[in-house]
């Protein structure tokens, strides 16, 4: 178990350092750098060239790359060229942020799937069954920002019931206690609602098809010979086996939980991961853009882990 | 209780708390009494720094700069019938001496910075010390070239000393924004460029920023100790970053939102048409063109471009594209400035004289093609235009079909702005649909000069014209603005001349804004020009 944890670890170091190195060569050597943004031509090209001296853009590739690493090395993932703060100040900042709407969102997806896939078993072929199937086959369809837009049309405006945009409200951002909690989840409703609705669809097929294998199961039928009602046979035996993919797929989703869902956070103007790496992008801001995809990295290293580590708890057969 | 009995009462409790959250949500959408509302205007980006030595000039945060800071006197939209005047403001007086080599400013006395210290001709002149500084890396700094420094005289008079006497003194005096000395001074101007300036934000004007959460909102309180008291009138003004223009339109017609910037031709006439919002129209200054690029060959002689100018019907691609919120461009001077020249000769639409133009540089049609050849080379090029921007890809599509019917072909390609900007400025592309933002200070210089190493330049289409050169040379050099004048008429003659570039359009801004607003005077000086008398009318 410790090598193999070891080993993980290693390969993970590797992976986030490869990931690194080439979003590094790939950013350095696109068209533009951090200076192309003043493009106010009143900017004389030696204002520009003192920019990229303040940013060490004028020195060679390598020299930079070397710099950055070192830096790393030491916890320092630099400082911000587009805010003017540290990189970590800037993660910490949005990070948050960006897992309260994707794990709550995620929650909902995982939990709307199974609830569904559970309705949709007790009468398996059945209308009830062929309608959510229908349903959830169209919200899986359908795109993201879609699902959004019309969430926001329909429950902001055509019926006002939540808010459309931002994480608080005017009066909520400078509220206490629970004023400020209730103003925070109403503006929760409608971004979870889009991340949850367009992903619910892919649980509740996978789980279906899962439940409807391990229904006929030997251990489900023996369970139910001894006298054990259909719902406790679904819920307490089946559904624990049926629940094995969703794991793989959940520790998939860890990497979407902290990098966040840009569209989502330009829709709901939600300040998270995914606009401050937009806008990184965009700006060639290359010291949040390194920070911000270590982190990502480094959930998609952890993900995996956890999923095998929840596989192996799940599942007596499995060995680590 | 059984599980049915829990499910119910899971139910039950959910439905309430979002029952309660649907409430909360409504009451945030903005039901509290109209005179104590802040007023809300969207915008689309945070704004990066509070210090506008480090500002790269985009507008909402230069008008919020603007809004904290000082000027010493305010510049006037009245460009359209001579160069613009200015008005007082920090500065109650000034006068230039009889050889107009110093401008000796008189400040207003009880002006005081938010934390209560007096506004002096020390912040006069430290202001221009850190714009001058090359650490600095000021965008001001090239305009304060021929001030060499500002003497303080005493507290409240601070004198500008000029290497020469030209037009602008003025404007370039005027420039930027006024800070606070007594509190930036302890950062090193060598480490402005990568300090964050909002921990030490002392400020001066109007508004004081009471809050900001990045990425979200910035809100700006009204500053009781302001000089101009009791202005302004709005207590708050409110910035809510909404990075999608839909979101912002939505939110302005819902009424969550007072005011949106920009809003797009195709949505001018469903905000003119909203209850209790108005559509302000006014002309911009932005000047839109096709961009060939000079230094390729094909692009190289001026009655080829001249062939492809006439080949564009220009007037039907910015009507389609800006439903009539635009004019057509006709040369380098907006037709909205003083010293446009009325009797510029106008490019009209001509294909059949365009092909009889690029046949005789040798562009013929080779075969049953169609597209014209010049000994083994096609006349095809990419039309390169920034990608997302609707507007200037149905005028890339409308341009390429106008170009085929002459044998010539445009591939019409989008490119993320970055890497267009990094592309024209390095020479690397054919032809590009772009869009200047005109100053009010007509130079000229850093559009059509030959570019020169060191200087900043917008000539990215490798113009060079040694006659245009000369003659911005000369204007720059004019005493005063009536000798400028008809140098600057001849420049744009010879311009028109050579096309370097096919003049397109002059767009309108246009502005949606809440009924309830009154007083506010949105103009081509910008949206905020008067926001200190901005005020909430009855309910």
């Amino acid at each position: 178990m410790m090598r193999w944890a070891l080993r993980r670890a290693a390969v993970g170091v590797l992976l986030v350092w490869l990931v690194a190195t080439v979003t590094f060569a790939l950013v350095s050597l696109a068209p533009g750098d951090a200076a192309t943004r003043l493009a106010d031509p009143r900017i004389s090209s030696a204002v520009r060239e003192r920019w990229r001296r303040d940013f060490g853009l004028d020195r060679p590739l390598p020299a930079r790359y070397a710099s950055w690493l070192g830096s790393v090395l030491t916890g320092d993932l630099g400082t911000s060229w587009f805010y003017r703060q540290k990189v970590t100040d800037v993660l910490g900042d949005v990070l948050p942020n960006t897992l309260l709407i994707t794990s709550l969102g995620l929650a909902l997806e995982v939990g709307g799937g199974i609830a569904l896939a559970l309705v949709q078993l007790r009468r398996p072929h059945g209308r009830g069954d062929r309608a959510i199937t229908l349903a959830t086959l169209t919200a899986y369809a359908m795109p993201t920002f879609g699902v959004a837009l019309a969430l926001i049309a329909l429950l902001s405006y055509r019926v006002p019931l939540f808010p459309p945009s931002h994480m608080h409200s005017l009066a909520g951002e400078t509220a206490h206690g629970w004023a400020r909690f209730t103003d925070l989840a109403a503006h929760l409703v409608l971004p979870v609602a889009a991340i949850g609705i367009t992903g619910v669809g892919a649980v509740a097929r996978y789980l279906r098809g899962s439940l409807l294998d391990e229904r006929t199961e030997h251990y489900v039928l023996a369970a139910r010979a001894r006298g054990c009602s259909a719902r406790r046979a679904m819920v307490v035996h089946a559904l624990p086996n049926a629940l094995l993919p969703l794991i793989t797929m959940v520790g998939m989703s860890l990497p979407f939980l902290v990098s966040g869902s840009l569209i989502v956070e330009v829709v709901f103007s939600w300040p998270g991961m995914g606009q401050a790496m937009y806008t990184a992008a965009l700006g060639r801001d290359l010291p949040l853009l390194l920070g911000g995809t270590i982190v990502a990295t480094a959930a998609v290293v952890v993900g995996n882990l956890l999923a095998d580590l929840a596989y192996a708890a799940a599942d007596p057969r499995v060995r680590l | 209780m059984n599980s049915k009995g829990l499910t119910v009462a899971a139910l039950v409790a959910t439905l309430a708390l979002a029952a309660t959250l649907a409430c909360r949500g409504q009451r945030s959408g903005g039901a509290a009494p109209v005179a104590a509302r802040p007023f809300v205007v969207a915008t689309q980006a945070d704004v990066t720094t509070f210090n506008d030595c480090q500002s790269a000039g985009e507008t909402t945060e230069a008008d919020i700069i603007g809004m904290l800071f000082p000027t010493l006197a305010e510049e006037q939209p009245d460009y359209q019938l001579h160069p613009p005047s200015f008005a007082p403001r920090l500065a109650a007086s000034w006068e230039f001496s009889p050889d107009r080599r110093t401008l000796t400013f008189h400040l207003r006395s009880g002006a005081r910075w938010s934390d209560g210290e007096a506004i002096t001709a020390d912040d006069v002149r430290f202001t221009l010390a850190a714009q001058k500084d090359p650490t600095v890396g000021s965008t001001n700094s090239e305009i304060k070239e021929f001030i060499s420094d500002a003497e303080v005289v005493d507290p409240l008079t601070v004198r500008f000393r000029f290497t020469r006497v030209y037009p602008y003194q003025l404007m370039d005096a005027n420039d930027g924004r006024i800070l606070p000395a007594h509190a930036w001074s302890g950062v090193p101007f060598g480490k402005w460029a990568t300090t964050d300036f909002e921990p030490l934000l002392v400020t001066g004007g109007p508004f004081r920023l009471a809050a900001h959460h990045p990425q979200q909102t910035i809100i700006l309180g009204r500053d009781p100790a302001w000089w101009g008291a009791p202005r302004p009138y709005l207590d708050r003004l409110v910035f809510r970053v909404l990075p999608e223009t839909a979101s912002q339109l939505s939110q302005l017609v819902a009424g969550q939102v007072d005011l949106v910037q920009q809003v797009s031709p195709l949505e001018a006439d469903r905000i003119a048409s909203s209850p209790g919002l108005k559509l302000v129209e006014f002309p911009s200054r932005l000047l839109g063109f096709v961009g060939w690029n000079n230094r390729r060959a094909m692009f190289s002689e001026p009655s080829v471009r001249r062939a492809l100018s006439l080949a564009i019907n220009r007037k039907a691609v910015v009507d389609a594209a800006y439903r009539g919120h635009a004019r057509l461009a006709n040369g380098p001077v907006l037709s909205t400035m003083w010293a446009y020249d009325r009797d510029l000769p106008e490019l009209g639409y001509d294909p059949g004289l365009a092909a009889r133009l690029l046949e005789h540089e040798g562009w013929v049609q080779a075969g049953d093609a169609g597209t014209l050849r010049r000994g083994g080379t096609r006349f095809a090029f990419d039309l390169l235009y920034p990608a997302g921007n609707t507007i200037r890809q149905q005028m890339a599509v409308l341009i390429q079909s106008d170009l085929a019917r002459i044998g010539v072909e445009a591939h019409p390609v989008p490119a993320e702005f970055t890497s267009l900007v990094a592309r024209t400025d390095s020479g690397d592309f054919d032809a590009v649909i772009w869009v200047w933002e005109e100053p009010t200070k007509i130079d000229l210089g850093s559009e059509w000069s030959t570019r020169t190493d060191g200087r900043g330049s917008n000539n990215l289409f490798g113009y060079s014209n040694p006659e245009v050169d000369r003659l911005i040379a000369t204007a720059r050099e004019a005493p005063d603005f009536e000798t400028a004048r008809p140098i600057l008429v001849r420049i744009q003659d010879l311009i028109v001349t050579d096309q370097p570039v096919t003049f397109l359009y002059e767009a309108n801004q246009l502005v949606g804004v809440t009924r309830k607003l009154e007083d506010a005077n949105i103009n081509a000086a910008g949206i905020f020009f008067n926001v200190d008398e901005w005020r909430w009318g009855p309910r």
